[in-house]
């Protein structure tokens, strides 16, 4: 269970770090010293080592103690009974402290930690893997969330919170059926940095499709209108080879609104480090890579289709009459993408918009006035009918 | 007022498409279904690739000259042996074009007996009419009969069209696909001084009514074109 959580400390002055996207490095709040996600990947390794040396010290030590306390503490005959009353067991006492207000299941996917900065107690969602503290502000990583899946890449942020706002400004523009009420009282609630994860599927679909084609020639003698068709069957078969398809992972997410920032940029895909992290939020993956798989199937077998059919010309007409189709999965990745979360309410709905935090591409879906509808289309069918009636001549 | 309402609705449609556009852009969240973007670079491997030819099938379909081609089939006009008054001023270009071409139909411009019609020009209509019947198309393809009477009636009716002054002669339409007019060119004497305003009425051995030519025009050969008043007089029946 990760109980650990680490707030990347400036190596200067102890001030908290976090992850400078428009300069891609890790930059102290307060002395403002900068450094590579090596560098501190570096100085916390050789801090790591020395603090787990120093916890196998404090273990054996309170081993030996424990042996010692457990003589001492041993029940006078005769007062068993009345100690076993005293002593809660410790599950009730648990379940107890966290159902207040909270199921049992939900109080099972809390976790507490304690700040290491200022000591506050920081109750998380179990997938989260890093986030602020709500006291002190300090970005904080927990580290013990990838342990026992590390993810095999990320991808840094490289739109930063300033660009993300300006870009949702932006994406209002323009838009006619926007209600002027929701871009003149519109205030962004709440936006956040957040590393998705995402499964990331490698493999290749055998397509196998059967075919009827035909080929039409029209002639004319004399009175008669003669149409010659050729009848064909075709078969085409072959693979297509899929890289990378990514689909995410974690339920928080709305797929469909994953779906629309894609793609990101794979040729800066780095090597998972957990110093990229700090100042974002972080979730492990909540979905397993056998329920999302279904979906980069689909995703994978229309593209094969479709790739084999484009190989089918000269035909006026082609219907295919069976298709096989084998999926092949090879090795599937892990990694964490970035994303920007921007939230807004308005006439008590919420609106929830992404922005792919690495190529600035924003998405969402927006509020329609129904009454600008309505005059547009008033509007447009009484020109379109003023149209059609000079072409017609009535006037 | 028919096609006031066609275009009405063919306007709301295409507004409505436009308004479906402008939503779908306001909504543009959706999952995807396809994975083009991550296809590596070996791309497609194809294996089998193999057309096979299986037979050929022919198709005869006969070419009809039963309607003038791009014209839409006509209403059928009066029916046979009745009277289909219309006035001058109420005919429309395109109503009499359609029942030219009405399968069958008889049109029966004026208000004469039955089959006959009175002068639809005007001025110097006089007695007589038009009558064009038949069981194909207006007399100008198969084997309609045609009675033009009256002096002035002509217009561009058609290629068989025949004026003469007074009880026009009866004239008997070739049948067939031919076009009949040729035998049966318009009374020189009628026409001698009047405006040919239809040069497709007239002409021996004109083409026909074509759908660029200018259909149900009234043209008054005797020298006057019809202003839309009509005379409406006593034809004279004639089978």
């Amino acid at each position: 269970m990760p109980a650990q959580i680490t707030n990347y400390q400036c190596p200067a002055c102890t001030g908290p770090l976090h992850f400078d996207s428009k300069i891609g490095k890790l930059k102290c709040d307060y002395c403002g010293s900068e450094f590579t996600a090596q560098e501190i990947e570096e100085y916390y390794a050789a801090k790591n080592d020395a603090a787990e040396a120093a916890a196998q010290a404090a273990q054996e030590q309170a081993a030996a103690q424990s042996a010692q306390g457990a003589s001492d503490a041993s029940v006078p005959e005769g007062f068993e009974e009345f100690a076993a009353a005293a002593q809660p067991e410790p599950s009730a006492v648990n379940t107890e402290n966290a159902g207040d207000g909270w199921s049992p299941q939900e109080a099972g996917k809390m976790k507490a930690y304690s700040c290491t900065s200022c000591g506050a107690e920081l109750v998380c969602e179990e997938t989260t893997a890093a986030t602020s503290c709500p006291y002190c502000g300090n970005p904080t990583v927990i580290p013990g969330q990838f342990a026992m899946d590390k993810p095999d890449y990320v991808i840094p942020f490289e739109v930063d919170k300033d660009s993300a706002i300006a870009a949702l400004k932006n994406y209002y523009q323009g838009k006619f059926l926007l209600p002027s009420s929701f871009t003149r009282s519109n205030h962004i609630e709440k936006i956040q940095g957040v590393y998705v994860p995402f499964w990331m599927f490698n493999g290749y679909v055998d397509a196998d499709l059967t075919l009827r084609a035909e080929r039409s020639q029209q002639t004319r003698a004399g009175e008669y209108l003669i149409t010659k068709t050729r009848h064909y069957s075709l078969r085409r078969a072959g693979k297509v080879f899929f890289s990378k398809i990514p689909v995410d992972a974690s339920t928080k997410m709305p797929d469909d609104l994953m779906d629309s920032i894609e793609p990101y940029d794979y040729g800066k895909l780095k090597p998972f480090s957990m110093s990229y992290l700090p100042g974002f939020l972080a979730n492990k993956y909540d979905e397993n890579k056998e329920e999302c798989a279904k979906r980069a199937d689909t995703r994978a077998a229309n593209t094969t289709v479709s790739a084999v059919l484009s190989t089918v010309s000269g035909y006026d007409s082609t219907v295919v009459e069976a298709q096989k189709l084998d999926v092949h999965r090879d090795r599937t990745e892990y990694a964490l993408l970035p994303v920007w979360i921007l939230s807004t309410t308005w006439n008590k709905e919420n609106f929830l918009f992404a922005m792919n935090g690495q190529t600035g591409q924003l998405t969402g879906n927006l509020p329609v006035s129904r009454l600008k509808l309505f005059g547009i289309f008033i509007g447009l069918t009484a020109f379109f009918s003023l149209i059609g009636m000079l072409l017609t001549g009535m006037f | 007022m028919d096609t006031l309402i066609i275009i009405i609705l063919i306007s709301c449609a295409v507004a409505g498409l436009i308004c479906l556009g402008l939503y779908s852009a306001m909504k543009p969240v959706s999952k995807k279904q396809t994975a083009g973007q991550y296809v590596s670079q070996e791309r497609l491997v194809m294996s089998i690739n193999e057309d096979n030819f299986l037979r050929e099938t022919e198709s005869r379909t006969r070419i009809t000259n039963q309607a003038v081609p791009g014209m839409p089939a006509g209403s059928a006009g009066a029916a046979p042996g009745q009277n289909m008054t219309i006035s001058a001023s109420s005919v429309q270009p395109t109503q009499h074009n359609q029942g030219q071409h009405g399968p069958g139909g008889f049109i029966n411009l004026g208000g004469g007996t039955s089959g006959h019609v009175s002068g639809t020009s005007g001025a110097s209509g006089g007695p007589g009419g038009i009558h064009i019947g038949g069981t194909g198309n207006t007399g100008n393809t198969s084997g309609g009969t045609i009675h033009f009477g009256g002096s002035g009636n002509s217009g561009n009716m058609g290629n068989t069209a025949s004026a003469s002054t007074g009880h026009g002669p009866h004239v008997p339409s070739h049948g067939g696909t031919s076009h009949s007019s040729t035998s049966h060119t318009a009374h020189s004497t009628q026409l001698a001084g009047n405006r040919p305003g239809s040069a497709n009425a007239q002409k021996p051995g004109a083409p026909g009514n074509k759908p660029g030519s200018r259909p149900g025009n009234f043209i008054d050969l005797s020298g006057k074109r019809s202003s839309g008043s009509s005379s409406s007089g006593d034809g004279e029946a004639k089978s």
